[in-house]
């Protein structure tokens, strides 16, 4: 049924010449605006998103895999060539592409980088869709407090996951519960937060949240970091082909990495960075001399990462169709794109919604073969789209949000809305404050509320319903694990830089 | 080449963070409280905890964590401000500025003059300044010119937007 599912899918993007035009075109626009340093796989999305209000949610998912899947690998492109990576599950590729295109192997090392890609993605999607429908098998038990608790669960795990700060990470997504919450509680009919003013009461829309968080903060933070001198000259780019030892040389890299993309994907909040860290340093230990051999040229140190950031797409998606919760700050606006077109990702939308999920495989599916395809024959094209300053982009990516802000419910008061999350995103990360949980918080807030007062309405009341109930206890534990863990390694760091000041500053 | 750990700054959240969380604590504190039908559902009778419950969850750990952060703040953590943020403040504020003040004109000129206006200003700001004026505002109008063509074809003609 599912292969079924995934093939209508494919004869619908392929059958349909305009359809195939637009995942063209998205795939192209993909991997231009991953090559360009500043635009973000997130960024990317936010500012594509409103472009699918009126499409078939099959074709607006079809689109923003699309554009998701060819950013990723687009990347890779700046690391390469520049030295600087286009989005941050490309900072590992710099290690050894950037040297490898300073010794005239520019060519070879793309290469590496689009068939690693395609290898991992390849893996990625074949895990997306051997486990996905085994965990919303066993999702279909979930009830109300499950449910609550994986919401709490997905907003501790990505402030878990945020760059020291986990505190300051709960207590985003706390304020993103707050901000929520904003509007007509659906069950009393009550106004909260509305603060007397009419235009709050339908709530904070996630489109204006999303793009002024993913949007107009990315544009002030790429402002800030403008370079004022001249980007590094982009090195000529000579073959492209592989011979089959070389090949052969990186093909167990492409596994390995495969399986850890794939499998770090799987778990929310747990990001690109991680895997291909992790797929850097396991392939520096499989290969003789790796130490010495690694961040000079490695193809291997290409190919790993590459396949583990593309795999973790595949994987990043398993939480968000199964279970409803958003991985990564990616798969949140995808949610977002669901929830516009009235879906509701979860358990459910396996037997409710088959067509979608075939599309979410078979769209992954496309966008790699066309990466592939469209990455190896307009390479030396999209290079030089890598010579555009990038501040021009972000007055059109401004522009394109604010446009954006307000097609979705042609309403002006969205669009200052979006601004003002714009500004205020930037104020946090000013601060040290990770603004992804924010987006998770008014994402997780409605199906943490509404299952936690249903929870206690069934249990007349008794909060012990969350503790009785084995998969909710357990999601519980996981969660003061993770908390635990958190200040248990605060305290051993602060205990050590207390015992070593000096060697705690090196 | 650096290793990203060099790269990322190490430091945590201070001061800054503390007030920042202490304001919308006392923002969402002033929500709920003002709000005498959604506080009343608080010991309302019935199975319903009623609409405040997760509000008052979320304040709390606003007023709790906020307060923490403002401690070690003043503890000596220090404002807790991320490294070069006041010094490249300058380009981001002016342009976050300029774009609330296009939107706030939207209303009144339209969404194609606003827009265009401000394409136009900050394509010649950015423009490549080894070149004469004359260069670097052309440029900025080509470039303006085709952003919002491209705006009017895509969002307008096919999307059916109806921008102001």
């Amino acid at each position: 049924m599912l292969l079924d599912a995934v093939s209508e899918a494919l004869v619908l993007f392929l059958g349909n010449p305009m359809l195939f035009g637009i995942a063209v075109l998205a795939t192209a626009a993909g991997i231009i605006m991953g090559a360009l340093p500043g635009v973000s796989s997130t960024m990317a999305l936010a500012i594509l998103l409103p472009l699918t209000f009126g499409m078939e949610p099959e074709v607006a998912i079809m689109l923003l895999l699309t554009v998701l899947v060819a950013s990723v690998f687009g990347g890779s492109i700046s690391a390469i060539l520049l030295g600087i990576p286009g989005t941050p599950g490309a900072i590992v590729t710099q290690f050894d592409g950037y040297p490898m295109a300073q010794q005239n192997k520019a060519g070879k090392a793309l290469s590496h980088a689009l068939v690693g890609s395609t290898v991992g993605g390849l893996i990625g999607v074949l895990t997306l869709m051997l486990i996905a429908p085994l965990i919303a098998d066993l999702a279909q038990n979930f009830r109300s407090p499950e449910f609550a608790m994986l919401a709490l669960l997905g907003l501790v795990l990505l402030a878990f996951a945020t760059d020291g700060a986990m505190l300051a990470g709960l207590l985003s997504g706390a304020l993103g519960l707050i901000l929520g919450m904003v509007g007509i509680d659906l069950m009393t009919g009550y106004a909260r937060y509305d603060f007397g003013q009419s235009f709050l009461q339908s709530g904070i829309h996630i489109v204006p949240l999303t793009i002024g968080v993913f949007g107009i903060t990315e544009v002030l933070t790429s402002l800030a970091n403008a370079r004022t001198g001249k980007l590094p000259a982009i090195p000529r780019i000579e073959t492209l082909k592989l011979s089959l030892s070389e090949l052969r040389w990186v093909a167990p890299s492409w596994l390995r990495g495969s399986a850890i993309g794939a499998f770090i994907g799987a778990i929310p909040a747990a990001g690109s960075a991680i895997a291909v860290a992790l797929a850097y340093t396991i392939e520096q230990r499989f290969t003789k001399g790796g130490k010495v051999r690694f961040g000079k040229g490695q193809p291997r140190g290409i190919a790993a990462p590459e396949a583990a950031n593309s795999a973790l797409t595949g994987g990043s998606t398993i939480p968000l169709i199964t279970l409803g919760i958003p991985g990564d700050p990616m798969t949140a606006i995808l949610i977002g794109a669901l929830i516009i077109h009235g879906l509701t990702p979860g358990p459910a939308m396996f037997a409710q919604n088959p067509g979608i999920i075939g599309a979410i495989y078979g769209a992954i599916l496309l966008a790699i073969v066309l990466t592939f395809v469209i990455g190896m024959i307009c390479f030396r094209g999209f290079v030089q789209v890598m010579k555009l300053p990038p501040a021009i982009m972000m007055v059109a990516i401004t522009l394109l949000c604010m446009v954006g802000a307000f097609a979705i419910r042609n309403n002006f008061s969205d669009l200052i809305i979006m601004l003002a999350l714009g500004g205020l995103g930037y104020l946090m990360t000013g601060l040290r404050i990770p603004v992804a949980p924010l987006v998770f918080g008014v994402i997780l807030g409605p199906l943490m509320e509404e299952n936690l007062r249903r929870s206690l309405i069934i249990s007349r009341g008794e909060w012990t319903i969350f503790l009785e109930r084995p998969v909710s206890l357990g999601i519980i534990l996981i969660c003061v694990l993770i908390i635990g863990s958190a200040i248990w390694s605060a305290w051993k760091s602060k205990a050590m830089h207390t015992a070593n000041p000096d060697g705690a500053q090196e | 080449m650096q290793e990203p750990s060099q790269e990322t700054d190490e430091r945590s959240p201070g001061l800054g963070a503390g007030v920042f969380f202490l304001f919308w604590a006392a923002l969402g504190w002033y929500g709920l409280l003002s709000n005498s039908p959604i506080w009343a559902t608080l010991t309302a009778p019935g199975l319903d905890p009623g609409p405040a419950i997760l509000p008052v969850f979320a304040c709390t750990a606003l007023t709790l964590g906020g307060l923490w952060y403002a401690g070690v703040g003043l503890a000596g953590r220090g404002s807790g401000l991320k490294s070069g943020f006041l010094a490249t403040l300058k380009t981001p504020a002016i342009f976050f500025a300029s774009a609330v003040l296009m939107a706030s004109v939207i209303n009144l000129i339209g969404f194609r003059i606003a827009g265009f206006g401000f394409a136009l200003l900050w394509l010649f700001v950015f423009g490549r300044r080894d070149k004469g004026l004359a260069y670097r505002g052309g440029v900025a109008l080509v470039l303006a010119t085709l952003i919002i063509a491209f705006i009017e074809l895509v969002f307008v003609q096919a999307l059916r937007v109806p921008l102001p």
